[in-house]
């Protein structure tokens, strides 16, 4: 009898245990949703797909699009080519909006921002069972003087980036004139204009630069150059000082 | 000892497991594979008819290494029969774990192309990109619409290595270069053959049943045949486009 009672009374306990944790994150996701509901959905729509009423009037024939969070390609990571995001990346994304796309949402309390992070996670199954894989940020920041910039310039050519930017970096290299360049939609999407200041979609300061550089855009045709610059980090610092010059917000 | 208290604590828990396992398998519609009596599927594919001409396109960009024009052609039939090379030839709904995870499938960038244009890989193998090209290329590998691997390679630039985890036809394309372009075929088993010049795919050690048999093309298309394997010996069968 006093068996039955002990295993009763463990039953009650681990039930009640999973009942309220249950409820807590019920509760979690019910609040997330309702944020979303009040201040994404107008751009990524109901079902996350991106396809809210004021998409379709923010690009309705060409990129970029408000993101489809059903698909797991997420632009700004600190992840390698190919990952899943950090719930930070996310976090920063939702804190510091998209120059250009989207707003700060600096707005809502840190504790609704991770809410709304969990509830769009729930748009895509993979964040169930991936583990995000953080990239190599090896290397000292190099600090932004002439020498750099000069150094940067010179990487600028040899890696090539003209072909999609351009010479003066404005966004309009041969490739890009082309009218060749899409994105995962398979919509025309034309490269940055690196010498606008507000142009910076995954923030303004040389570490974005370098991170962006490292990780690529996934769902665009910009690549990650993080294997590339392995070994030889402090590149990817010149050509962030160098980008910055442009821009002239270092 | 007493029997039950290794039964309750250790083997019960483990004969749920593998009830919920083998549930999950089955409702995936996968069936694993247990090779005691297994036949082969051999046959030809050919192509019906005039191969439509190549599609020309324009190059954008690096003219004095890719030329001006690049002409494309991805119906390769080799004699006057239309046997038809390329085209990828695989069981559907089948899974058999991996023996030897250390093969690396190549994607190689080379002469402002993808080599090889079609290829086949097992989930958990891993692909290798290399540039051999004096100018710089992006490998960029979708499945669907996600990015599997998006990674700009300068010339000399060093090889990139990634493991498949999901199955699929994976696209590989050069977003600077947009005449280039390759499939890559992930399995969750070796039921898969790649044609050859004589048209011929060849597949062993199959588990008899009737099973879903998928033949594709990357312009071509999908054709799909319900084909009965036998306990011992071969079946053959082939396939027409269109």
């Amino acid at each position: 009898m006093c068996r039955i009672l002990k295993y009763l009374g463990w039953t009650l306990l681990i039930l009640v245990a999973t009942t309220s944790a249950f409820g807590a994150s019920l509760n979690e996701g019910e609040e997330g949703r309702t944020i979303y509901k009040r201040s994404c959905l107008i751009c990524h729509g109901a079902s996350g797909k991106g396809d809210g009423p004021a998409a379709f009037y923010n690009a309705a024939f060409s990129a970029s699009r408000p993101q489809d969070f059903t698909v797991g390609n997420y632009k700004f990571r600190s992840t390698v080519s190919g990952s899943l995001p950090f719930d930070q990346d996310l976090f920063r994304t939702v804190t510091n909006g998209v120059p250009g796309s989207m707003p700060s949402f600096s707005g809502l309390s840190a504790e609704q921002r991770w809410q709304v992070v969990a509830y769009i996670k729930t748009f895509y199954s993979g964040f169930q069972g991936e583990t995000p894989e953080a990239i190599r940020l090896a290397g000292a920041p190099v600090p932004f003087t002439a020498d750099s910039v000069q150094r940067g310039k010179g990487l600028f050519e040899e890696m090539d980036c003209h072909s999609c930017h351009g010479r003066q970096a404005r966004g309009d290299g041969k490739v890009a004139l082309a009218g060749e360049l899409k994105d995962s939609t398979g919509l025309p999407i034309l490269p940055n204009d690196l010498t606008n200041p507000t142009g910076w979609k995954n923030g303004p300061r040389a570490r974005d630069v370098v991170r962006t550089l490292f990780t690529g855009l996934d769902g665009t045709p910009m690549p990650s150059y993080e294997s590339q610059l392995a070994g030889h980090e402090e590149d990817a610092w010149h050509l962030a000082n160098y980008l910055l010059s442009l821009s002239r917000l270092n | 000892m007493d029997s039950t208290r290794i039964f309750r604590p250790i083997v019960l828990p483990l004969l749920i497991q593998s009830v919920f396992v083998m549930g999950l398998w089955s409702s995936l519609g996968m069936v694993l594979v247990e090779t005691v009596h297994a036949g082969t599927l051999e046959g030809t594919v050919r192509y019906r008819g005039e191969p439509p001409k190549p599609t020309l396109m324009k190059v954008a960009k690096d003219q004095e290494q890719c030329g001006d024009e690049v002409s494309i052609q991805t119906i390769h039939i080799h004699n006057a029969k239309g046997v038809l090379s390329d085209v990828v030839v695989s069981v559907k709904s089948l899974s058999k774990a991996l023996e030897d995870k250390k093969i690396q499938r190549p994607v190689i960038n080379m002469k402002c192309a993808f080599a090889p244009r079609i290829s086949l890989a097992r989930l958990g193998q891993e692909i290798e990109v290399r540039n051999q090209d004096p100018i710089l290329h992006n490998t960029h590998i979708k499945l669907g619409k996600r990015t599997f691997l998006n990674v700009a390679q300068i010339p000399g630039g060093r090889p990139i290595v990634k493991s498949f985890k999901r199955q699929g036809v994976y696209t590989v394309r050069c977003d600077k270069h947009v005449f280039m372009e390759a499939y890559l075929h992930v399995f969750a088993h070796p039921f898969h053959a790649l044609t050859n010049q004589t048209g011929t795919f060849r597949i062993a050690d199959i588990p008899p049943g009737k099973h879903p048999i998928r033949v594709w093309h990357e312009t071509l298309g999908i054709l799909d045949k319900i084909v009965n394997i036998p306990e011992k010996g071969t079946v053959r069968f082939d396939f027409i486009y269109p």
